[in-house]
Order: structure tokens, then sequence, then C-alpha cells
């Protein structure tokens, strides 16, 4: 190698190692006073019921330190955003929320140093009838997988849901040695509120909703259906399958459930038929059922 | 090529150097410690390491007396060594004896924070708090590891790649956290660096000394974690590699001259020393091998063999079974090294392969060619390669191949050797040079150490966009929950008197050690492990980790909120968020 070219390798190191160096004095970051700053601009444009959704994942606890009043938790949640008019998208571009895919930003994107704050409107789906809220009205049983009879009721434990959360475990439906929560759950390492059903070995956990005709007719039932708990999914062997009975076998629909999915949409139309109160059935059983814990949650929408 | 020896003035210089390089790099070190979270893994070796230092308290006491049998006494030994027998003992026992010696001492008043009870205080120096006692030994071999550095470099290609590569070696951010810790992966990383630079003296002098200090050092490598078992194949190849010379023969030889070559060939005293020295220094080390020993020795490998796997974040997906991608390790080195190190390293690398004659210095008279550049770069390759194979666990992310990181150094300073050499013939110029072209490799990586001070762990340089990038791209922040020493301000300042936290990911004896540190308060208890620990807490807390996600959820659950009541962030991104059950209105429980 010539001089020559040995001073141009230490040019270019140089050039690299002045790069490196500014990259070490000046990083990029996030200030806290632009997370303060975008706060306060959300704060005054909030209307009740708005979602304030955040891109990426990582940046939610910077935004919740800030606006966690605003961002219940069936909000940061959700299954998906379609059921909000109004938006307020916290990004780190050029991330995005799913919930905003193909919905034009309203004028005024504002940047807050490396943030950005972007409002979307759309028109919601009317959610008729909610599963997860609608946990209490639950009817919950067991039956054992080779015996078409003998139906066990699974009955309430412990405190019932309050908004002051008590101290002590939550309230629950209880099968046996097996329970059917309300909770966030962690399904593909998101938070999803709905209902975990842990199963049992030979075993089918029975959940039935009785909806009235008014929610039912003319709406859609969403189903959104995942395995809850990391610890338990790499130890959970098979799938889940999940029997849909709409209406006292009306409509039979299986799914399956398997470990690696994350939060699956499911659309299930509805029979259509009259009744004052509407019978949804859904089944669940596992061949291999230790550390299954079945996580759903369901709308009717229209 | 050879050239008259050294002036003994300028070899008394470079072990001067060496000296002032192992006692600066530990100085900085301790200082730099004293900022640091004790990580969850501390807190195991905390604990083990006051039960060795009592051992040999209690063996001492017991020989002063003259009482011999307390040598062989199996009860004192698993007493003292039964706990945390997973793991080699030397670091714990040198962790211990430094406590021992130089703690300010509270003992009787600490009921509750030390694994063994102490009713009268200790006779120690008094010079250092708990946790400053116990990481010193961790420091100091780091120390020796970059002065050993500094010399395998000084003798192959010089002063100034060798004070380039003994600051590269410790300014690396990764290895600069893990060298600041009471843990075994930096201390192993020391040990193999020492073993190998012995192992290189005894190739380059041909002195019995290398050798049999080879032995002990790769015994003590041993004892400090099980990497050092992958050691011994490395250098044997290297070795019937650089001494093939030997297996020429000689037409007129007989064949008992022969035979006496190939063993010659085969058992170098190096490799005699270290398969008899290194066992017995490591059985000398480990008493409680002393009984029991195939049982305890299987039970040993068999942990190691069959761990847990547990969970990592690599770019958005989180893995805890095999198999594990490949490119985990090159990926993970390329986003958390400092940049120009890297360079320089390709460069060293390139070079040896191109122009290798005029990247070493002549051999000095009397000793002979150690095959240097070629051992550096196998003992680089080599950690990454191991941990590169699917099966193996990646959950400790680069501490498992930490070792690479002073051999990568030395490639990067013989890099640094060559520049200074060809940027100018005029000696007088290099001279002038030098410091600047040495600088220029040492700045970037010392800001890099500089910035990511005290979250090491959640470092990642600027190929990654910094740890801003590196979250976005879906890279694991941390582990141990050493980060929660960030929030213990505000845990101490807003908590009413015992307040029960959920500390999640930070276990109790770290917790302890931070206690005893003065860095927690006393009256703050742990609400207990898992939902119920949770449930039973008044302030909670989450260690970022992608696979920890549901801690989180489990507290919006119990506290009926999402709004935490602080973050701590590095740089901007999360690493610990605290949450505070919201007081109930008045007649609530």
């Amino acid at each position: 190698m010539s001089g020559l070219q040995a001073r141009l390798l230490l040019l270019l190191l140089t050039m690299a190692a002045v790069w490196e160096s500014v990259a070490s004095l000046w990083p990029p970051r996030i200030f806290p006073h632009d997370v303060q700053a975008l706060a306060a601009a959300v704060r005054a444009s909030h209307q009740p019921g708005d979602l304030i959704a955040v891109a990426p994942d990582w940046l939610s606890p910077l935004i919740r330190r800030e606006l966690g009043d605003l961002m219940p938790v069936e909000h940061v949640a959700r299954a998906d955003g379609r059921r909000f008019a109004r938006i307020a998208e916290v990004s780190l571009p050029p991330h995005h929320a799913a919930d905003v895919d193909g919905l034009p930003p309203q004028a005024g994107t504002q940047r807050f140093g490396r943030l950005q704050l972007a409002h979307y409107q759309q028109t919601p789906v009317v959610v008729t009838y909610d599963l997860t809220e609608h946990f209490l009205d639950l009817t919950a049983s067991q039956l054992a997988r080779s015996q078409p009879s003998g139906e066990l009721p699974c009955l309430w434990s412990g405190p019932l849901p309050a908004a002051v959360v008590p101290l002590g475990p939550m309230g629950a439906f209880v099968c046996g040695s097996t329970r059917v929560e309300r909770r966030t759950m962690e399904i593909d390492y998101q938070p999803r509120r709905g209902l975990v059903t842990e199963l049992a070995a030979g075993q089918k956990t029975l959940l039935r909703f009785s909806i009235p005709d008014a929610a039912w007719q003319g709406s859609t039932l969403h189903l959104w259906l995942g395995l809850h708990d990391y610890h338990q999914r790499k130890q959970a062997q098979g799938p889940v399958v999940v029997t849909v009975d709409l209406d006292d076998g009306q409509a039979l629909l299986p799914l399956t459930v398997s470990v690696g999915q994350g939060f699956g949409h499911h659309q299930l139309q509805l029979p259509s038929s009259r009744a004052e109160v509407h019978h949804l059935k859904l089944v669940l059983e596992a061949d291999s059922a230790p550390h299954h814990f079945l996580g759903l949650h369901g709308e009717l929408r229209r | 090529m050879s050239e008259p020896a050294r002036p003994a003035s300028s070899r008394r210089v470079d072990v001067a150097i060496a000296v002032a390089l192992w006692l600066v790099t530990s100085l900085v070190l301790q200082l730099a410690s004293r900022r640091e979270g004790f990580a969850r893994d501390e807190g195991y070796y905390f604990h083990a390491a006051e039960h060795h230092a009592a051992y040999y308290e209690e063996l001492g006491t017991r020989l002063g007396r003259r009482d011999w049998k307390a040598l062989r006494d199996r009860g004192l030994i698993d007493r003292y060594f039964s706990y945390n027998n997973e793991h080699p003992p030397l670091m714990k026992t040198l962790f211990g004896l430094s406590w021992r010696v130089l703690h300010k001492c509270s003992c009787p008043t600490e009921a509750g924070l030390h694994p063994l009870s102490y009713p009268k205080r200790h006779r120690t120096l008094g010079l250092l708090r708990a946790g400053e006692a116990m990481r010193l030994p961790a420091h100091l071999l780091a120390g020796a590891l970059v002065a050993a550095v500094y010399l395998i470099g000084r003798r192959a290609f010089g002063r100034a790649g060798a004070l380039a590569a003994a600051g590269l070696a410790i300014l690396a951010p990764r290895h600069f956290f893990h060298a600041e810790l009471s843990c075994f992966d930096a201390p192993v990383t020391a040990m193999l660096g020492l073993t190998t630079w012995a192992y290189l003296r005894a190739q380059q002098t041909s002195h019995t000394r290398f050798a049999v200090l080879a032995g002990v050092l790769f015994g003590l490598s041993l004892s400090t974690k099980h990497n050092a078992f992958f050691l011994p194949p490395l250098l044997l190849l290297h070795a019937l590699w650089l001494r093939r010379d030997l297996l020429v023969s000689d037409p007129a030889a007989p064949p008992s001259s022969k035979l006496r070559r190939v063993l010659r060939y085969l058992f170098q005293p190096w490799a005699l020393a270290m398969a008899l020295l290194g066992p017995l220094t490591y059985l000398l080390t480990w008493p409680y091998l002393w009984f029991d020993t195939v049982r305890r020795f299987s039970g040993y490998v068999s942990f190691h063999l069959h761990h847990v796997h547990y969970n990592i974040e690599y770019l958005g997906q989180n893995y805890n079974r095999p198999p594990y991608p490949w490119h985990y390790v090159p990926v993970m080195t390329l986003l958390t090294m400092p940049v120009v190190t890297l360079l320089l390293s390709v460069m060293g690398t390139a070079l040896w392969w191109r122009q290798r004659s005029q990247l070493l210095d002549p051999v000095p008279v009397g000793e002979r060619s150690g095959g240097e550049l070629s051992l550096v770069l196998v003992s680089a390759l080599w950690p990454l390669l191991i941990i590169m194979r699917p099966g193996t666990p990646i959950f400790g992310a680069e501490k498992h191949w930490l070792p690479a990181v002073p051999f990568l150094a030395l490639l990067a300073g013989a890099a640094v050797a060559f520049l200074v050499k060809q940027v100018s013939a005029r000696p007088a110029r290099q001279r002038l040079l030098a410091p600047l072209i040495v600088l220029v490799a040492l700045l970037p990586a010392a800001l890099s150490v500089y910035r990511s001070h005290p979250y090491g762990l959640s470092h990642y340089n600027v190929l990654a966009g910094g740890p801003v990038g590196a979250a976005s791209l879906g890279m694991n922040r941390q582990f141990w929950g050493y980060s929660v020493r960030g929030v213990m301000p505000f845990l101490n300042q807003s908590l009413a008197p015992s307040t029960p936290v959920y500390f999640h990911d930070a276990n109790w004896f770290q917790l302890q050690m931070s206690q005893l540190d003065g860095f927690l308060r006393r009256d703050i208890a742990d609400s207990g492990m898992e939902e119920p620990g949770v449930r039973g807490s008044r302030a909670a807390l989450v260690l970022h980790e992608k696979h920890f996600n549901k801690y989180e959820y489990w507290i919006w659950d119990a506290y009926g909120t999402t709004k935490p009541s602080a973050v701590l962030t590095h740089l901007g991104v999360p690493l610990c968020t605290v949450y505070e059950r919201p007081i109930p209105p008045r007649g609530n429980p």
C-alpha cells in the first residue's frame, strides 16, 4: 500500500470518527419538553371518546405519562380503531398506527422535535353489543369432551369489577380449577382487552351470551381470537378449536386458533331470524389443553 | 526477520504503561460503577460471595487453631458452597473476599440484608461501600485484560497500535457495562485474554514459566465461567498449525527420533501445563467439587447443557427457543460495537490477509514468531461462531461473545499501527502523527461509552440510530432489571412509609444491596412475584422488554389506570415505568 493510499484511508477513518463522535454527542433522542408540548396540543383538541393512537408502541409509556387520563385501558388495548370517529395519532415518523391506515390526515399536522401529531376522522362503526363489556352477563360452564351431557356451571368468585380496583385477586367465573376472566390480555405481545378462558384437560368450556334482537338485527359478529401470555404460549402444544354456535345451531362455525397467530379477526354473518333474544354460544376445546389461555373479544357491528 | 532485543529501558516503559493502563482502567470502572444499577444476577452472586468469604474466614480460624480436619470438613464446605453451585466459584470468592476486607461495616444493624447474620462488626479497612467492594475484583481483572492487550499489541506491532488496542478493548459500551458488574462475563473475557497472552508468550519465548502461567490461568478461567472450556481446542489448533515445522522429517533420522518429534509436536509445554495445572487449579479453587466430584460436576455441566432458553427481542421478534437466527451475532455486534472500532478491525483483518509482512514488528532476538495475528483473528472469530450455532442460547446477547472484544480491539490496533507506519516514511513525522491517529481511533469509542453510561446494556450505535433507532427496529433494551436503580430516587421521594412495591424483574437480593448502599429506602417492601405481587402492591414497576409487556397489562388491570407516575428513559427510550395505585375515595378499601 502506498503512502497516498494510507493517507486516504486515514482520511476516511477520520471522517467516520467525526460522524460517530457527533452522533454520540448529539444522539437522536426524544426530549421531555417535546412530549409535554405535544401532550398539551392533544389535550387542547381532545373531545370525550377520541382515540389517542401511538406509534411505534415503545413510545406509549411516554405519552401515557402525560395523557394517561385520556387513554383508558379499553382504548389502549383495543382490537382495532374502527369504532372511534376521531383519532389523534402521536407518532415517530415514518411509523404509523394501524388504526389510521387508509385515512387522510386532517390539516394541521404538527411536529414536536422528532414526534408528530396528526388528526384523523372517520365514520365509525356502530357497536350494538360488546362481549367484553357484557362479561358479567355471560353464562359459563364446562362439559366433559367425552360426554354430551352433565354440564357444570362456572360460578362467579371474588369481587365484582369496580371503578376503584381493590387489592387482591380479581373476580372471575371459576370452572373447577380453571377460570374465565375479563382482563387486559397479552396476545402477540400487544395489549388486548377481552375475555380469557383457561382451557381444562378433557373439558369443553362453553360461553353463552344472550343478545337482544335490537342489537342482533343487521349486525355482523366480529370476533378476535388469540392465545394470551407468552410464557404459556411457549409451552402450549397444538391449537384451540372455537366453535361459534349462533341461535342454537342455526349456524355452526368452527374456528382454529393456533399458538403462533396473533389476535385473529373473524367476521361472521348472523342469521336473520326474529326472536326477542338471540343466543351466541362459543365452545372452546383443545386436544392438548394445558397452557392454552384463549383470549377473545367480540362485537356486533353495523 | 529478527531485531535486536529491545533495551531494558524500553521494556520498563512498556511495563510501566501496562501497569498504568491496569490501574487507570480499574479506577475508572470503580468510579463509573458507582452510578451503575445492581443487576439481577449480581444479587445472587453477592449472596454467594458472602458465603464463600465466610468459608475462608472460618477455615482460616480453624487452621489457626491447628484444626487440620477443617480442610476436609464436608459440612463446612457444603454449608458455604451449596448455594449457586451452578456457577464456578472464583469470582464469587474474590467478590466476597474483597467485600470482607474493604467494606464499611455496620453489619449488626443490617439484619435481613445479609445472607448470614453478623452480630459483631467486621474488622475491615472500611474503604468502600458493600457493592463497590464486591465489584472491585471485576474492575481489577478488566484492568489486567487491558494491560495484557497492550502487551500483546506492543510485542506484535508497536506502541501506538498497542495503546489503541488497549483502549478499544474496554471502550466498547457493552463490554464497559459488563466490566462494572460483579458478574462473570467480563471477568471470563479477561481471564481468557490473559490465558491467551500467557500462551502466546509461551510460544514466543519457549519459557516454561509462561507455559505454567498459561496452565494456572486456564484453571482460573475454568473457575470463572464455563466459556473457558472452549479455549483449549482453539489454542491447540493454533499451536499445531504454528509448530507444523516440527513434523518435517529428516529422512536420515531414526524412527525413534520421528516419534519424539511427533510427541514434541503434540505435547507442547503449554498444552501439558493446561492439561495438568488447569484442572488442578480448577479443583483447588472449588471446594464443592472435593466431595462427590463426578455427580456434582455432572450436575454443573448438565445445568448448562439444559439451560432454560430465556427471552430476547431481536428485530421485533421475541426469541425463546431454538433455532435462533445465525445473523443475530453479527448484527448485534454491528449495532453495538463502536463503528470505528469495527472498521479498524475489518481493516486489520484485511491487512493480515494481504500485507502481513508490513503489519508486524520484527521478532526480537531470542524469541520466535508466535503466530500473533492468526491467533488474534481466530480468537476474535471463535466466540462469535460458537454463539452463531442455531441451538446456542442467545438470551445474554453480546455478553456471551464478549471474549471476542479484546481480539477485535487487537485487530483494530494492528490497523492503527499500520496507518502510523504508512502515512509517512519519516520517523519524526510518525511520532507526531501517532498520537493523533490513536486519538481518531479512541475518541468515538470513548464518547459512546460516555453517552451510554449508566445504561450500557441499552446502548446501540449510530448504525442502529442509537437507542431510539434500535427501539424502532425492535431490539432488546435491557435485561437483568439493572435500570431499576434509575427510579429509586423517585421511589424514595414519593412512596409512603412501608409501601409494598412490585419490583418486577429486579430480584430482592439486588434490591437489598441497593438498600445496604443507601440507594433505596429500607422501609420499602417487596410485594411478591407475578400477578399476586402486582395485585397486592401499591406501587409497581415494569422493566421494558418485549416479553414483559404482560406485566404492564397486569398493572393496568390491578390499578385501574394506564397512566404511569414516572418513566425512566435513556435518550427518550423508556427503560422502566413506575405506576402508583390511585388513592381510593374515602370509604373504599
